[in-house]
């Protein structure tokens, strides 16, 4: 998951840049590298350490969901106008002429209908991208939940065998 | 630790979840004092017996009052997907009656359904949330419950 993390903040600034333009809201991670090579070093015995990084790592899921969720209701709204731009292009089907040859004959007609036709083109292809780098980071920051999830219960494990040992020397 | 307001002045994720949702709710949101209750949380020594019992008792009855909460979300939520199923079909219906598919499509992008489709979302979402920070609080009540048998 360490050597993962370089893609994570990679899509997590591509999308922060796509959500910055649009809604005005921004992803941060800050610091959440620096738990990793934390829980990477940690040893089995290291109690008071388990503690501290149990600690963190619950607080990071509860933190990650919550941008997980906030980022699935962006990609909806994404889907939305995605849906509404190829409404528009399936209508140029209709015609029975791909968009192509309808753009052809529209330049002939009409400079600007083309370049509508054009931009919408163009504006499909832009909101399919984001689409794609969203759901992406939508999966990676699942997997990270995932992952921050068996930690925690291993930590877990590792503190209530230290308790377990500490009731028996009574 | 992550940070507390990503956001800066809008807060974090959940508050912007609680603002989009609060639009379409006929009660408040109030969770004055939980961010207290997790700061303690974050610091609190393991050592501390005391301290962990206190917060195991707090971090407790958040973990009910978010439950409480999340419940009316959801019936909420449920309410607003029978409504937004209700208004899709209508409009597929409307655009296409024999193609279901094109239909569909067409009724994807009415602004009737596009705001059941928001109210929807939105309610699902701080639903999702609520079940999130309950289970966050419920993990860390046994992380409090263990240190108080640790240090005995």
């Amino acid at each position: 998951m360490i050597n993962n993390v370089k893609k994570l903040y990679m899509y997590a600034s591509v999308t922060n840049d796509i959500f910055e333009q649009t809604f005005g809201n921004s992803i941060v991670l800050t610091g959440f590298d620096d738990l990793l090579v934390e829980l990477q070093v940690l040893s089995d015995v290291d109690v008071v350490q388990a503690s501290k990084l149990i600690t963190e790592c619950n607080s990071w899921i509860d933190y990650l969901i919550n941008l997980n969720i906030l980022t699935k209701i962006y990609l909806d709204r994404f889907k939305n106008v995605q849906e509404f731009q190829n409404v528009i292009l399936e209508s140029i089907k209709k015609d029975k002429q791909s968009p192509l040859n309808l753009l052809k004959t529209c330049k002939i007609k009409s400079v600007e209908i083309g370049d509508v036709i054009s931009e919408v083109m163009t504006k499909e292809t832009e909101t399919t991208e984001k689409v794609k780098t969203i759901k992406i980071f939508i999966q990676l920051i699942d997997s990270y939940i995932s992952y921050l999830t068996a930690i925690f219960y291993k930590l877990s494990a590792i503190i209530k065998k230290h308790n377990s040992r500490y009731w028996n020397t009574i | 630790m992550p940070p507390k307001n990503p956001l800066n002045e809008k807060g974090n994720y959940f508050d912007v979840l609680c603002q989009m949702a609060s639009k379409y709710l006929d009660i408040g949101l109030y969770f004055d004092g939980y961010s207290e209750v997790v700061e303690k949380y974050q610091k609190a020594a393991i050592t501390n017996r005391d301290e962990s019992w206190e917060l195991a008792k707090e971090l407790n009855a958040w973990s009910e009052y978010c439950s409480t909460v999340a419940n009316y979300i959801q019936n909420q939520f449920l309410d607003a997907e029978t409504t937004k199923l209700q208004v899709h079909s209508e409009k597929s219906i409307k655009f296409s009656e024999k193609n279901v598919s094109a239909g569909e499509r067409f009724a994807n992008t009415d602004i009737d359904v596009v705001k059941a489709r928001m109210k929807r979302n939105a309610l699902k979402s701080l639903y999702d949330s609520l079940i999130s920070r309950k289970d966050f609080l419920d993990k860390a009540f046994y992380q409090c419950k263990n240190n108080t048998q640790q240090v005995s």
